[in-house]
């Protein structure tokens, strides 16, 4: 019982019987690997902390902890100052809600933006623009009221936060406890602990406590009292235009049901099916998806057909992995068998088609089998926009070399997001046939000599 | 089940429903090893091996089809790509030019064809193989004749080796 439990720290772990540690200490100490590689996706919303390799200092990373708090509001990074970096613990005590939360995008849900900024002794909390709906996703199952309770607080802080303590009513007791535990965290006593605050609401934001109509109206956020009327369920589906719809519901199933999910669902494409159709969207993107559903469902009307893979001679779509390879010829092969073909060092045909040797520089995978060359095309092309978007691991951003050079389909970007400079060496030869030169190598001499001798 | 014990079933199965006149024989040699074959294949008509029935042995690597199987006859063959006394044949095809849409239904064409279009300059056999090279034709074409009627012609191997 010494190792911590990552699911914990996650706030996911519900075994009793666990067989890690579950301590609230150890999650402070939960470091983020990936963010010592620098690469770390999650950013601002990592679960874990954000700590240099090397130094104990936390870097300007604010938790946007807990539940309430990242649903409704982004805290933008805070500016710790160079003395009370290095020695204090993070801002944040990592509560149980510190999950990693999904949220498509604040501005996308139209959700106010709360910065808190931190300099030396002194606390500037200001609050941005206001909620303009609550939606939120399937994961937390947090009531809409007690997200209006974090906002407010949050929100009211902007003059003096331990006097907005009390709106919280009935919170005393809660916050008491975590701020018991948290006089024994070692930090200077100076040390401005509105953070920290945050996450005692955010931990009673757990409580179905609902705060009243006064509350908000103290806090006096305009345009929340606008968007969002009150706390009462049969108005929690607030119809904004730039909500998202549900993303559940867009793929099928929402186990909420229309009545009850926090998202928008939008109407139900006569095509697929699925609750797809923006309601507010107009008729023209109404067909515009209709079409795209009618290809796919053809896509998958074809997938049907029975192709067999040349190498194994099974049918693709029965294999567990019922991807195509696509190569340059027409020969229809399995993608984990053409990998396993062209790995195969010891042939000096291994890149070439199994049928027609036919040379494939790459294999694109794909789910279904192209029936024109345009759309075999499409496919190769979108493969690639995709690769183009991933950071290449040869290039370790510009820390490494990749072979391909610039043939290479990932993405060659340095850690300051420039893009690597292409240096190709171009002569002319004598017929005016251009020609690109390599970077020499000492091992092309040495090869070269070994050839003479 | 394997891959490629699938993929052998199934050719198995697609030889058993098409098989190739050239190929008369071709079955794993006991039903508890997939990976050992044996193949029999017919000299062609017209040709100096004709008449006779020429014994394969196949072994099939774990990595099959991405590895070629290994071909060898059993029995002797006087040909300038097959040595003579380990039956072991010189084809391209089943070293660096194999590809897994090959199957070992058309391996063993494949060697049947090898026989009727000899490639001398890559000999296992050299004397059949110098034999080609000066152009003696007449008495490369009564060497082969002779030893597919020893060793390959079912009435008259019978005859010799019951003799002997």
């Amino acid at each position: 019982m010494t190792t911590p439990c990552r699911f914990y720290a996650l706030g996911t772990c519900h075994r009793r019987d666990c067989s890690f540690l579950h301590d609230r200490q150890s999650m402070d100490k939960a470091v983020c690997a990936y963010y010592q590689k620098g690469q770390c996706r999650f950013g601002n919303y990592c679960a874990l902390q954000h700590v240099k390799a090397g130094s104990g200092s936390v870097t300007s990373k604010s938790h946007s902890s807990q539940t309430s708090q990242a649903s409704t509001s982004r805290p933008s990074p805070v500016e710790s100052s160079p003395t009370t970096g290095s020695s204090r613990k993070p801002a944040t005590v990592p509560s149980a809600g510190n999950r990693r939360t999904f949220i498509p995008s604040s501005a996308a849900l139209g959700l106010g933006a709360a910065s808190i900024v931190v300099r030396g002794g002194e606390t500037l909390v200001e609050s941005r623009e206001s909620v303009a709906g609550e939606k939120k996703p399937h994961g937390e199952e947090i009531p809409l009221e007690t997200s209006l309770c974090g906002l407010s607080l949050s929100a009211g802080r902007k003059g003096d936060v331990r006097q907005e303590q009390p709106s919280a009513g009935g919170f005393g007791v809660e916050a008491d406890a975590v701020s018991g535990f948290r006089s024994s965290q070692p930090w200077p006593s100076d040390y401005p602990q509105e953070q920290s605050e945050d996450d005692d609401d955010a931990e009673e934001s757990k409580l179905p406590m609902r705060p009243s109509y006064s509350n908000i109206a103290k806090v006096g956020v305009p345009a929340m009292g606008s968007s969002v009327p009150s706390a009462n369920p049969d108005d929690s589906v607030v119809k904004v235009d730039d909500t998202p719809l549900c993303p559940f519901a867009m793929q099928g199933i929402c186990r909420f049901g229309d009545e009850k999910c926090r998202y928008r669902h939008g109407l139900t494409c006569p095509v697929c099916l699925k609750q797809c159709l923006d309601p507010d969207g107009s008729a023209e993107e109404h067909e515009a998806h209709m079409i795209l559903c009618h290809s796919r469902m053809e896509q998958k009307e074809r997938v049907n057909e029975d192709i067999d893979c040349v190498v194994c001679m099974e049918s693709v779509q029965t294999k567990s992995d019922s991807r195509y390879g696509l190569l340059n010829c027409d020969h229809c092969v399995c993608l984990s068998c053409i990998r396993q073909w062209r790995s195969n060092q010891g042939m000096d045909t291994s890149k070439s088609c199994p049928i027609c040797r036919t040379i494939t520089h790459f294999v694109t995978p794909s789910s279904v089998w192209p029936r024109t060359l345009d759309e075999k095309m499409a496919i190769i092309e979108e493969y690639k926009l995709k690769l183009s978007t991933i950071d290449c691991k040869h290039f370790d951003f510009g820390q490494g070399t990749c072979p391909f050079g610039t043939s290479c389909f990932y993405r060659h970007v340095g850690h300051d997001g420039v893009a690597e400079e292409i240096k190709l060496r171009k002569v002319i030869g004598q017929e005016d046939d251009l020609r690109i030169v390599n970077t020499p190598k000492l091992a092309d001499f040495l090869e070269l000599y070994e050839n003479r001798r | 089940m394997d891959a490629v014990t699938r993929r052998l079933i199934k050719e198995l199965r697609d030889y058993q429903r098409d098989p190739n006149p050239q190929v008369v024989e071709l079955s794993p040699t006991s039903d508890d090893n997939l990976l050992a074959w044996r193949a029999v294949i017919a000299g062609q008509e017209g040709t100096i091996y004709e008449g006779g029935r020429f014994d394969l042995d196949i072994v099939v690597p774990n990595s099959y089809p991405m590895q070629p199987p290994t071909i060898k006859f059993i029995g002797r063959v006087c040909h300038p790509n097959v040595h003579f006394k380990t039956g072991e044949i010189c084809l391209d095809l089943l070293k660096s030019a194999w590809s897994p849409a090959w199957t070992l239904q058309s391996a063993c064409v494949a060697i049947g064809v090898l026989l009727t279009s000899p490639e001398p300059d890559s000999p296992l056999n050299c004397d059949a193989a110098n034999l080609l090279r000066c152009g003696d034709m007449r008495g490369y074409n009564s060497l082969v004749r002779m030893y597919t009627q020893l060793y390959a012609v079912p009435s008259t191997a019978a005859i010799m080796s019951s003799t002997s």
